[in-house]
């Protein structure tokens, strides 16, 4: 899995949650932390939910559709906080995004 | 002359004088922790992290060297040597070791030590933590004027995987101030340390001596208006944030501990509801019995 | 290594006024909260800060041992950081009980030292305190003066040994480091000037502009009604105000011939030297 800060993130864009990224359940919000920089990050329920998504590598066009499927809310609306918050995990560390081929 | 005592749980034998600590009742099991006097050999290995008053090896091995008082050498969660320098009163010693000394061997064991008081509450502990000067001891004993047994004064050492408050000794530091405002008697105290103004005050009677579970966590702030605010309660990101800024000997015990292992502890205790009480610096010590009944008033709105 | 640049001045000689000038500088003109400064809120005798950069607990050591150890919390806070540092201070500039400087030369960028007519300090630190103004004089003539003595239970600050207000003086100003002199008189009389001056000798390069906007934004009825709303952290529980009068020659008003005699008597030669005596 390649570390790639730069690279746009887009529907067939392939994510993570990254390995120094450590995290702690706290009622249904979850409290992360980078073992890389030491810093502290707030998860409210739904940013939570889409965390627990992560655990395993999937495609931000997978990650949404399960999600409109989930909340029905329309796919516009979910592609733009989803894109927010993996763009927050990213600048903080938390998400690893591998260069799709 | 050896005695055996109770610390945080653990069978003490300590060749220094720790009168303080409750006298080791428990069963007849082998010792957990030996404090001993004794030379300090120089190690050959130089240490991995410095700080003027404290060194730390790869092994966690810890020194702390306080000129003129001494040097203390802590080994493994279990073992402390205590070179006290010439002529030094077993007095002075104490307050490091049951402060430094205590905090480090906590780390090497898995614990997590905060700068926090702690009381009994019915059938729970409750833990006031804030920096020095914020009022934690002091409010710990107006706590215990209601009749809420003290675990701890200054270091609470928590077991994590409890999590649990685990009880310390029958002694507090408090202010002649404090001592008025709450009818005690400052006969016979000596301060903690020459020149000090804070005495050290055997509780006689109140000591809460078996490990709770914690119901709630009262961080206390220090603000210029005031006297005092309700508890508000923190959200998970800055609960955790917080009780990490309150760990004791922090420095030292984030490099004995892994990082993980210190989070996960922290996130354990931060499942307890963790509140920010405000109080005016300075306030008058006359407030002071109002504010333990509103501490006392929103603990047992939990299960205690 | 970026050193540290120390504020220093006896108490009530415009200290907090040129920090908050620097913290609206510093932050482009934007409005501070007098219980939250950014830039400018590093104290030398900060108790918490002391116990995390040396991460040992200051109230399990004795007066000695917290001065002893204080020049090593500073040289780790050199060491470490990316910028200078700002430090105020009410400390004497003197020796630590082990023999060297408290405030060591190797790590020390500046001073900037505020200085004040003791006559108008005296009346100042009495408000300050709720003490009289009697008992004030004779505090200001002791060379054992301490400011912040943990006599009301464990103040956030760590002992500060202010000696005699002349002593304060004399030790800064022979201190073997780059000092600017600004008097609070000067200040109030021409404040683009004079914090103009501390500004440049901080290094911080700004427009005539930007010095006038932020001489403005921290005039003295602006701090009063701040503090009116929001309180202020330095403001001791006895005193009404932390900004009270914000004036020079208020002594004529408020000291007896006596008592300004006194004064007189205790420190008129660094009175002289800094003309406060025609």
């Amino acid at each position: 899995m390649k570390l790639n800060n730069s690279s746009h993130l887009a529907p067939a864009t392939i994510i993570c949650r990254s390995t120094s990224a450590l995290y702690s359940s706290i009622g249904d919000e979850t409290v992360l932390m980078s073992l890389e920089r030491g810093n502290y990050y707030g998860l409210d329920a739904i940013a939570t939910d889409i965390w627990l998504r992560l655990e395993e590598p999937v495609s931000i066009g997978d990650l949404c559709a399960r999600l409109v499927e989930e909340y029905e809310a329309d796919l516009p609306t979910i592609q733009q906080d989803v894109l927010n918050l993996l763009e927050q995990l990213r600048t903080e560390g938390f998400l690893d995004v591998q260069d799709h081929a | 002359m050896a005695a055996d005592y109770h610390l945080c749980g653990w069978r003490v034998r300590s060749d220094i004088d720790l009168s303080e600590l409750l006298p080791w009742q428990g069963d007849d099991r082998s010792v957990d922790v030996e404090i001993r006097a004794a030379s300090i050999l120089k190690t050959t290995e130089d240490p991995v992290f410095v700080l003027p008053h404290s060194n730390l090896w790869a092994n966690n091995d810890f020194e702390l060297n306080m000129p003129g008082v001494g040097r203390f050498r802590v080994e493994a969660g279990c073992r402390v040597l205590v070179e006290p320098a010439a002529d030094r009163l077993e007095n002075e010693l104490k307050a490091f070791l049951l402060g430094s000394v205590l905090g480090v061997l906590c780390h090497q064991r898995g614990l997590l030590p905060l700068h926090a008081s702690a009381v009994r509450i019915r059938e729970s502990a409750v833990l006031i933590a804030g920096t020095t000067g914020a009022g934690k001891s002091t409010l710990a004993a107006a706590l215990g004027l209601r009749g809420h047994g003290l675990l701890t004064d200054d270091v609470a050492a928590i077991d994590p995987s409890g999590p649990l408050v685990l009880p310390a000794y029958p002694q507090r530091k408090l202010t002649p101030d404090v001592l008025d405002a709450l009818a005690l008697p400052h006969d016979g105290l000596v301060t903690h340390r020459p020149g000090q103004v804070k005495y050290r005050v055997p509780l006689s009677d109140g000591f809460a001596a078996a490990p709770l579970a914690p119901a709630a966590i009262y961080i206390l702030k220090q603000t210029p208006l005031g006297p005092f605010g309700e508890p508000v309660r923190l959200p998970p990101v800055n609960a955790m944030a917080v009780l990490n800024r309150m760990i004791y000997r922090r420095q030292v015990g984030t490099r004995i501990q892994p990082k993980a292992a210190l989070f996960q502890s922290i996130g354990r205790l931060a499942q307890i509801p963790v509140y920010q009480v405000n109080r005016r610096k300075g306030a008058p010590l006359d407030t002071l019995d109002r504010f333990a009944a509103m501490i006392e008033a929103h603990a047992l709105q939990h299960e205690c | 290594m970026h050193g540290i640049y120390w504020l220093a001045s006896y108490p009530k000689s415009g200290n907090t006024w040129l920090r908050l000038f620097l913290e609206n500088l510093l932050d482009n003109g934007n409005s501070f909260d007098l219980n939250n400064l950014r830039f400018t809120a590093h104290n030398a005798a900060e108790r918490q800060r002391f116990d995390r950069i040396l991460d040992i607990c200051s109230s399990d050591l004795t007066d000695d041992e917290i001065a002893n150890a204080r020049p090593r919390q500073f040289e780790l806070e050199a060491a470490a950081a990316t910028t200078p540092l700002l430090y105020k201070t009410h400390d004497a500039w003197r020796l630590t009980p082990a023999g060297e400087p408290l405030f060591p030369p190797a790590v020390t960028r500046g001073v900037v030292y505020l200085v004040r007519d003791p006559r108008d300090v005296a009346i100042s630190m009495a408000h300050h305190m709720g003490q009289s103004v009697d008992q004030i004089i004779v505090r200001m003539a002791n060379p054992q003066a301490v400011m912040e003595r943990a006599s009301i239970r464990m103040p956030g600050q760590l002992p500060q040994l202010l000696t005699t207000w002349s002593g304060h003086a004399a030790s800064w100003l022979s201190a073997p480091v780059p000092l600017l002199l600004l008097k609070y008189e000067e200040m109030l009389a021409d404040p683009i000037i004079s914090f103009g001056k501390a500004a440049g000798f901080l290094g911080y390069k700004r427009t005539p502009e930007q010095i006038r906007a932020a001489v403005e934004a921290v005039r003295f009825e602006r701090l009063q009604e701040m503090e009116e709303t929001t309180g202020f952290g330095e403001k001791p529980p006895q005193a009404e105000r932390f900004f009270r009068r914000g004036i020079t020659g208020g002594w004529r008003d408020s000291l007896t011939p006596e008592q300004a005699g006194r004064i007189t008597a205790d420190h008129g030669e660094m009175m002289r030297l800094f003309g406060y005596l025609a």
